[in-house]
């Protein structure tokens, strides 16, 4: 049904109410149109359940005023009316006049006059109808506020309105209702009887009422805004959450940060603390350099001196040197060349023939151009250095020549090697390694045995590509020798060779040339090889690997051997004798077989070459056959490696500790030299600055430093124990046993570092200046102070244990520096 | 021992591959307990000089620890590049390398610096040569007429004047093939890295048994290449040179535009150092190819991931190259390589054994085999197991030491 917007809206709540209040039996309505008056009257009456017949009257054809319709006005107003209503109310399709005859006088309770609006017409309705109202009927009439057009309502109801109890609603163009006696319904005496004041709240609350449907859209939009402000009040809820949380997060992060900038703030302090010591020591050194400057000048001076001089013996010499040419071409050089020659040949360099060939050389030389008196003196200075030297002799091997001869063919042994390698996660360059064992030459037949102990990277399937026997053993069960010994019980070779993973071959005939040794001579029953270092060798390693060879006398291919007893050398000249090292070194099996290696921890090559020396073999070691192999080891682990082969050095080759430490009531003393040296070397290492001058220059400087800042007292010293890396974290696990205790400088120590820097700038020397490696240098400095420590507190233990007086702590630092090795 | 290296340029400004190779080994020298020096020329160098004697700049320096002395005239000419022994830098160079007693002095490029054989025979200090290309007896160094032609005897120099050089520079061309013969007599050890060089000198201009040492590689800073192929496996072919014409880079393009095979792409790396010309030619030859790209010049640091990017590398020379560095380094990185036919290359790659060859210059036959590898990408499998890592740094460092060391107790006996 379409609901236009017709002006009875608003009086439909009343029309409801009066069908309640009321109750006709028979309600009319005369002029429908819509039917938005009539299906109010018949919706009240069905849903009171009212006994209310209900009569639409309408030609349903439109007028002057309302204007012509069509029939679509009817069947839409049937369409919703009929399904409803039908039962007791009927649709009359006529005129009022037609229409009024079909009712019974005074029988209508109800009438609404709603149709033509004129003046006449209304009336002439009411007056034609006015039989067919009960006598306490109400009659009701639209559009009484209607003062426009053509329209006569209101004049007719202000006539009508006199003649019985009325109401006026003025709202929605007017609605009189009329009651047609004083027996009205007395449910409606409120209405009929309402003052001025009832009338007005009467007609608000119908009005209200009538509005309360647009209220109610109005409500339920404003409900529906209402919900969307609730749930878009709960995202900013969780939103606020949300911030709060974030805030919360922040000022966590703040607090952290303000801790951290307070630590930094610490630092700067301490920082501000050490440039005001480097402040002091510039002023002082600036006094040195005054002083220095000063003697600079005189030194020019003196230097402009010698240069007028130096070119004055240049001339000298270069007409000298003239003069030796015209000799040197004489028969008589040549003939002194020639013998030269013969000697080299016939007396090889360090034989016991040549040294005294060279001594009496040099005697009689001396006896000819310083007199007798001279050479006395510098032989009994000989015979004093003899004491102090080292009592091995080093016998030279004639082996292939350095440059060799391409076309000289090399020929081949007949013997099998068998190469036992243990291995874990050899990593990548094992393929190399094993590559270039399998391509070398001059040997009939090599066995590679690999015993792994629990590889998690190729390891295996490279040892398999290069048909190596693949042994698994599980990794506790490693042990240096005792793995060794298992791989050599699992060798068929005539010889055996033992190597590291990560040691790489050099050359096609690497394993030849230390094979034609031990062939060359039965006395020989092994033989080792140099190590050089890898291109990621840091400076340190560089060192390591160079003096090593220094200290056991390996410059060039040969044997070690002595005349003295075993127990009469020193530890160093043991150690040169012993010469096994398991990162390279071949044995005849049948020797291995009669002692094999011990399961001890460390150093079980080096007990096997004092073993095979021992039953009176001897050993060769080759400069000029070599494997590549170094380690870029940490300051921690060296400090480690210094106390185990202490340690070492004393179980196997007797080494007595000296006693410096003797009068060292604790480790902790010990610890205490080694921290206050540890400061002076941080110190130092800043101080430095540049390292611009050349490598023996930067080295004398900073063993300046470090003195200079070891007079100065433990207590400056005391704010720089640490380096920030380096050895801090090991010396905080020993001050947390053993207290931090005094600190105290010990200069045995301390010219044991000096020792060794020397030592170090022995090989460092090779570069210019170290600017371009300074971190690398700096390394080194820490890690040659890492080993000495490490030798010092093994020194330590060892006095102790000697003595029964290892306590708690050391006991402690023993194991500490005992594991990982 | 105290060794000098020389040759005719050097880092910063230069560093081709005799610069990276003595600069290698010049390191490893170090860490095996030996002090160096490098003598060079400064061919580009125009600040930093120190001193200034007698016509010539002279600086040092150090470069990653090692140091250099380097040398120029005041005002170079073009012919110093033609000139074994100058003559004039007798002076200033014998002057120079006074301050330290050297025990050696290895020369691995002789021009420019050539004039250090004399000083050093005068100076009796034991010599050794590495050839590291055919500058002494080709000018050009590369033994390739302007027609591309490969040229490997100079017939005494009379080949140079007709192919190559005026004929105002006959007397030069002449005293060239005079101080050859000088430089044979005054060395006391001379060196190839491959057998190809070793024989083309020894046919033509060595008398003196030439020894070999392949250039070692330093592996610090080399990762392995550890890709797999499948069937269907997309190919990234990489050409790493200077874009220079011997080098070959049109031979490439031109054989991978005949190619047309969806899943293999050409990455070209390199500087052209000015040939404009030729640079122009490659790109307008790639410009219809959106599976080529340039991608510039690139650092030695680079190389391990441009190594780790590419699958196959193409070395296409249309000369006689000798040991390219970037092929060795290839190698070590397990990338298998593709090589023209000519010169040393061969004597590391085996045709289907670890790469590929190829006929030097001929597109068509480089097409054949990208193509092969383009439709089974499962054979650079095989090729990637068989590859055997180049030699280290260590074993060319170790075998040089040996040398020297036999040169100076020769020379303590004599």
């Amino acid at each position: 049904m379409t609901l236009g917007t017709t002006a009875w809206h608003q009086h439909i709540p009343f029309a409801m109410a009066l069908v309640d209040l009321a109750k006709p039996r028979i309600l009319v309505e005369l002029g429908t149109h819509y039917g938005d008056s009539y299906c109010a009257f018949c919706q009240a009456v069905d849903e009171l359940k009212i006994a209310t017949s209900c009569y639409a009257v309408d030609t349903w054809a439109g007028d002057l005023q309302s204007g012509p319709y069509g029939p679509e006005v009817l069947e839409d107003l049937k369409s919703h009316h009929d399904p409803l209503y039908s039962s007791f109310s009927r649709l009359i399709q006529s005129t009022f006049d037609e229409a009024v005859g079909h009712f019974n006088d005074a029988s209508i309770g109800i009438l609404h006059i709603d149709g033509y609006h004129t003046y006449d017409s209304v009336k002439h309705d009411f007056e034609t109808w006015r039989p067919k109202m009960k006598a306490n009927g109400i009659v009701l009439l639209h559009d009484t506020n209607v003062r426009e057009r053509d329209f006569g309502i209101r004049r007719f109801w202000e006539e009508i309105q006199v003649k019985g109890p009325h109401f006026e609603f003025l709202n929605s163009h007017g609605l009189g209702i009329l009651a047609l006696g004083e027996n009205y319904p007395r449910a409606l005496r409120f209405l009929f009887e309402a003052n001025e004041s009832a009338t007005i709240k009467i007609r608000e609350f119908f009005f209200f009422v009538a509005n309360l449907e647009g209220l109610s859209d109005t409500l339920q939009i404003k409900g529906q805004q209402l919900q969307n402000r609730d749930i878009h009040i709960g995202n900013l809820d969780r939103l606020i959450q949300d911030r709060e949380q974030r805030l919360s997060n922040k000022d966590i992060e703040i607090e952290t940060l303000v801790q951290k900038v307070n630590e930094r703030w610490l630092d700067i302090g301490a920082i501000g603390q050490q440039l005001q010591y480097k402040e002091s020591e510039i002023i002082s050194l600036n006094k040195t350099i005054e002083i220095r400057d000063q003697s600079l000048v005189n030194k020019d001076v003196e230097i402009q001196t010698l240069v007028q001089k130096t070119h004055e013996l240049s001339n000298i010499i270069a007409e000298r040197d003239k003069l030796i040419q015209q000799i040197m071409s004489g028969i008589i050089m040549r003939l002194m060349t020639r013998y030269k020659l013969a000697v080299e040949k016939v007396l090889h360099p360090e034989t016991k023939l040549r040294r005294y060939y060279d001594f009496a050389s040099a005697g009689l030389k001396t006896i000819a151009t310083e007199g007798p008196g001279s050479f006395w003196r510098k032989f009994r200075h000989y015979r004093s250095l003899r004491k102090k030297n080292s009592r091995i002799k080093i016998k030279p091997l004639k082996l292939k020549p350095l440059i060799e001869d391409p076309q000289k063919s090399v020929a081949a042994i007949d013997k099998t090697v068998s190469i036992v390698i243990p291995t874990k996660n050899a990593g990548i360059d094992f393929d190399f390694t094993l590559g270039k064992i399998r391509n070398q030459k001059g040997i009939r037949e090599i066995e590679i045995i690999v015993v792994d102990s629990g590889s998690t990277d190729n390891t295996i399937e490279v040892a398999i590509k290069y048909a190596a026997m693949v042994h698994s053993i599980d990794p506790s069960d490693f042990n240096h020798g005792l793995t060794r010994n298992y791989g050599a019980g699992q060798s068929h070779g005539e010889y055996v060779l033992f190597m590291v993973q990560d040691a790489m071959p050099i050359g096609d005939y690497w394993l030849h040339d230390m094979l034609h040794v031990l062939e060359g001579d039965n006395k020989i029953a092994a033989v080792t090889c140099r190590q050089v270092p890898r291109s990621d060798a840091d400076l340190f390693a560089c060192a390591s690997l160079c003096n090593h060879n220094r200290a056991l006398i390996f410059s060039r291919d040969g044997v070690a051997s002595t005349s003295a007893k075993f127990d009469d050398l020193s530890p160093i000249d043991k150690r040169r004798l012993a010469g096994l090292d398991n990162v390279c070194s071949m044995i005849r099996k049948d020797v291995f077989d009669k002692f094999k290696f011990t399961n001890i921890r460390y150093g079980e090559d080096l007990e096997l070459g004092l073993k095979i020396r021992a039953a009176g073999y001897s050993w060769a070691f080759l400069y000029w056959t070599a494997v590549i192999h170094s380690h870029n080891r940490s300051a921690d682990y060296l400090l480690k490696r210094g106390y185990v082969d202490a340690k070492l050095l004393a179980e196997i080759l007797s080494y007595e500790p000296p006693d410096q430490y003797v009068d060292y009531l604790d480790v902790m003393d010990v610890v205490g030299c080694l921290r206050i040296l540890y400061a002076a070397i941080n110190l130092s290492v800043v101080a430095l600055g540049t390292y611009d001058d050349n490598v023996k220059d930067t080295l004398q400087r900073f063993k300046s430093f470090v003195q200079a800042n070891l007079n100065s007292g433990p207590t400056r010293l005391k704010n720089f124990e640490r380096s920030g890396r380096y050895l801090d974290g090991i010396f905080d696990d020993m001050i947390k046993l053993t207290g931090t205790g005094d600190l105290k400088p010990n200069d045995s120590l301390t010219q044991s570092y000096f020792d060794s820097i020397d030592h170090f700038a022995g090989y460092v020397r090779a570069y210019k200046s170290v600017k371009e490696k300074e971190g690398q240098f700096v390394d080194a400095l820490y890690k040659i102070f890492a080993i000495i420590a490490g030798h010092a507190l093994a020194d330590y233990y060892l006095l102790m244990s000697r003595g029964g007086g290892v306590n708690e702590s050391l006991t402690y630092i023993n194991s500490l520096l005992s594991e990982g090795v | 021992m105290n060794i000098l290296f020389a040759l005719h340029q050097f880092f910063p400004k230069h560093y081709t591959g005799t610069e990276r190779l003595v600069l290698n080994l010049s390191k490893q020298m170090q860490r095996m307990g030996h002090s160096v020096n490098i003598l060079t020329y400064g061919i580009t160098e125009d600040e930093g000089f120190t001193q200034h004697d007698s016509g010539f700049y002279i600086k040092e320096y150090e470069y990653q620890g090692v140091p250099v002395i380097s040398i120029r005239h005041e005002l170079i000419t073009a012919e110093s590049d033609l000139t074994i022994f100058d003559l004039t830098m007798e002076k200033i160079v014998g002057k120079n390398i006074s301050h330290a007693k050297f025990d050696i002095v290895h020369v691995c490029h002789a021009m420019r610096i050539g004039v250090i054989i004399k000083v050093a025979r005068q100076k009796n200090i034991p010599i050794v040569l590495t050839l590291t290309d055919f500058w002494l007896m080709c000018p050009k160094g590369i033994a390739v007429t302007p027609d591309g032609q490969l040229c490997l005897n100079s017939e005494n120099g009379n080949k140079c004047l007709s192919k190559c050089y005026e004929s105002n520079l006959k007397s030069r061309m002449k005293r060239r093939v005079h101080d050859l013969a000088e430089v044979n007599k005054s060395v006391d050890c001379v060196v190839s890295a491959t057998k190809f060089l070793k024989q083309v000198y020894a046919h033509s201009s060595f008398s003196s048994e030439i020894k070999l040492i392949p250039f070692g590689k330093d592996y610090s800073n080399v990762r392995s290449n550890q890709k797999t192929y499948a069937a269907h496996s997309d190919i990234t072919l990489g050409f790493m040179s200077t874009m220079v014409e011997h080098k070959g880079a049109h031979v490439l393009i031109n054989a991978f535009n005949m190619v047309k095979m969806g899943n293999i792409k050409l990455k070209i790396y390199g500087d052209y150092f000015g040939q404009t010309h030729y640079y122009n030619i490659l790109k307008d030859m790639a410009q219809d190819n959106r599976n080529i790209e340039f991608c510039g010049a690139y650092k030695y640091e680079d190389m391990a991931d441009i190594l780790d990017d590419i699958d196959v590398l193409v070395v296409p020379s249309t000369w006689w190259e000798n040991s390219p560095l970037v092929l060795l380094r290839a190698l070590a990185h397990k990338v298998p390589a593709i090589v023209s036919d000519l010169g040393g290359m061969t004597e590391v790659i085996t045709d289907g054994e670890n790469g590929f060859t190829f006929e030097a210059g001929n597109a068509e036959s480089l097409a054949k085999v990208l193509r092969k590898i383009g439709q089974d990408p499962v054979i650079l499998n095989e090729l990637k197991a068989r590859i055997q890592p180049p030699p280290r740094i260590e074993e060319e460092a170790f075998a040089y030491e040996k040398i020297y060391a036999g040169l100076i107790r020769k020379k303590e006996l004599y």
